[in-house]
């Protein structure tokens, strides 16, 4: 197992994520068009067009202000609600790793984790009232949890899919309870929410399941 | 889809092209082609208006930048919040020394990045005061009210602090007035028919030919509810008398009333709907100062309306008097 990465794998990662958010787009649309305005499959399109961009920069030698200048990237091309939560994740889980030449296993935890954060404070939710956090908070524990028990990367990473989808269905019965979702009531319980089907699509590029 | 457009990724740059090119003495373009401002932005020694949110609202959100009303906008795609640096421009451009009010409807991509754009206009010592409409009394109980959402009555509180600035106010009650127009004021609306994102191009819900939904916002989203089609008058009275019980209006008040067509519903059926409004208020002994008939916050081509009512005192019957001029709203 390596412990250090390549630019170029995270770049690789980064030209996964936006596989699969364009392959995803219709799917992410029409979720968002039960409970919400159906504006994040566009978000999605335009985060993997920024993402491939970024990707491209493999020449950096700071990988935390590639992440974070990604994500200011993102908010200037995606700046809708869940972009900005996206670029928010991204200069946060940027500053854990700024003047770093390369990012390490151990790293990656405390990029989720930062990342998660982030999203908790500026987006002001909290668990249960079924946002991406719902997705992202346990994803960012098991992760955690899974490396600190000295589990493999590759394991580690199955464990956080797990949690994270666990986390997307958990949630599915419940009502929205912030943000525009939760306008609808009582007609959002049973659908599953687009921010964490959005969040359980880019985890599971980002592990390359 | 049918739209008369271009490229439907084209819809929000051609349109701003359109407006600023229609109206260059009044609107211009302040660093990026979506940040709007007054054409003689910035106004000094006066309190800057910014506020901002996705296109597909016309009037709202750019149609207030002018004379009385507002200094800039950022403008985000259909539907979507404009970004913090985009915020960023037109604070820096519309601050004329005495500091910047934002006022947005509370959505929350414009909520994180209007709050990132103080932030960083903070750092750069201009002074930032936010004031956020939660007007929409469908949206949220009255126990939840922080969390509404946003809709036609900002235009109540444009007009209010944006006389107020005109008038020489300072921050704290350029603020202050816009806070105070919106304790006033409730908003509710009723939709017919969803409207069409150009890039998503299908429908954002399908509704029956005799249905209709409750309460809902103005981004094409569904309703609190549905239920069969009512009568204009039955509509009319269901949409006041919503906003008069959450406003908790009584005999004797005085109001401002809009009645706001959604894009696609025609101004015959607007006064239709503002003649039983008024009968309302007249049966309840509550006197009507000012009317608005007409579209002042769309969500493109929905069909539908929304009521607004806003209790008046003096100092906000002044201040909704007061002259004001944009390409969209002019008041002598």
């Amino acid at each position: 197992m390596t412990t250090e990465f390549e630019n170029t794998q995270l770049a690789a990662v980064m030209t996964r994520v936006a596989a699969a958010l364009k392959a995803n787009q219709q799917m992410i649309t029409e979720l968002d068009q039960a409970v919400g305005d159906g504006d994040l499959g566009i978000t999605a399109v335009k985060l993997a067009e920024t993402l491939e961009t970024a990707a491209g920069k493999t020449g950096v030698a700071d990988v935390g202000k590639w992440l974070a200048e990604t994500g200011m990237a993102i908010n200037r091309a995606a700046p809708s609600t869940m972009g900005t939560l996206t670029a928010i994740a991204l200069m946060q889980a940027g500053k854990v790793v700024i003047d770093k030449g390369k990012l390490a296993v151990a790293d990656l935890p405390l990029l989720l984790n930062a990342a998660t954060t982030g999203v908790e404070t500026r987006g002001k939710a909290r668990l249960g009232d079924k946002t991406l956090l719902d997705v992202l908070r346990p994803a960012s524990d098991t992760l955690s949890a899974e490396l600190a028990a000295g589990q493999p990367l590759a394991v580690a990473g199955a464990a956080m899919l797990a949690a994270a989808r666990d986390g997307r269905d958990r949630v599915t019965p419940l009502r929205n309870k912030v943000g525009r979702a939760s306008w609808l009531g009582e007609r959002t319980e049973g659908k599953v929410d687009p921010g964490c089907a959005f969040a359980v699509i880019v985890l599971t590029a980002i592990v390359g399941a | 889809m049918k739209k008369l457009i271009n490229r439907p990724e084209d819809f929000v740059s051609e349109m701003l092209d359109g407006l600023v090119k229609a109206h260059p003495d009044q609107l211009a373009f302040a660093g990026e082609p979506i940040a709007i401002v007054r054409a003689d932005a910035p106004v000094q020694g006066k309190v800057g208006l910014a506020t901002g949110g996705g296109s597909g609202h016309l009037p709202v959100f750019l149609g207030y930048v002018g004379r009385g009303l507002l200094d800039g906008c950022a403008v985000g795609d259909v539907f979507a919040s404009p970004s913090a640096e985009t915020m960023l421009n037109v604070t820096r451009r519309i601050n004329g020394g005495k500091g910047v009010v934002y006022i947005y409807g509370n959505y929350g991509g414009d909520v994180m990045n209007f709050d990132m754009a103080a932030d960083m206009a903070s750092m750069e010592n201009i002074e930032v005061r936010t004031v956020l409409v939660r007007d929409d009394v469908a949206s949220a109980p009255p126990a939840e009210a922080a969390r509404r959402r946003g809709v036609a009555g900002m235009v109540f509180a444009f007009k209010a602090a944006g006389a107020k600035a005109d008038a020489g106010g300072s921050l704290e009650e350029v603020a202050a007035a816009a806070e105070h127009a919106l304790a006033n004021l409730r908003t509710m609306g009723v939709a017919l028919s969803p409207c069409t994102v150009p890039r998503v191009g299908k429908p954002t819900f399908s509704i029956g030919e005799g249905e209709m939904e409750i309460g809902m916002g103005i981004h094409g989203e569904p309703g609190a509810k549905r239920e069969p089609l009512a009568t204009a008058d039955e509509v009319a009275n269901r949409m006041a008398e919503a906003v008069l019980s959450d406003l908790g209006a009584a005999a004797g008040d005085r109001v401002a009333v809009m009645v706001n067509g959604l894009g696609a519903t025609p101004a015959e059926e607007l006064y239709i709907l503002y003649r039983r409004v008024h009968g309302l208020l007249a049966d309840r002994k509550i006197s009507v100062h000012r009317a608005y008939v007409g579209e002042f916050a769309t969500s493109m081509e929905m069909a539908g309306a929304s009521v607004t009512i806003m209790r008046l005192d003096d100092e906000l019957a002044r201040l909704l008097d007061a002259p004001a001029r944009s390409p969209f709203f002019c008041q002598s």
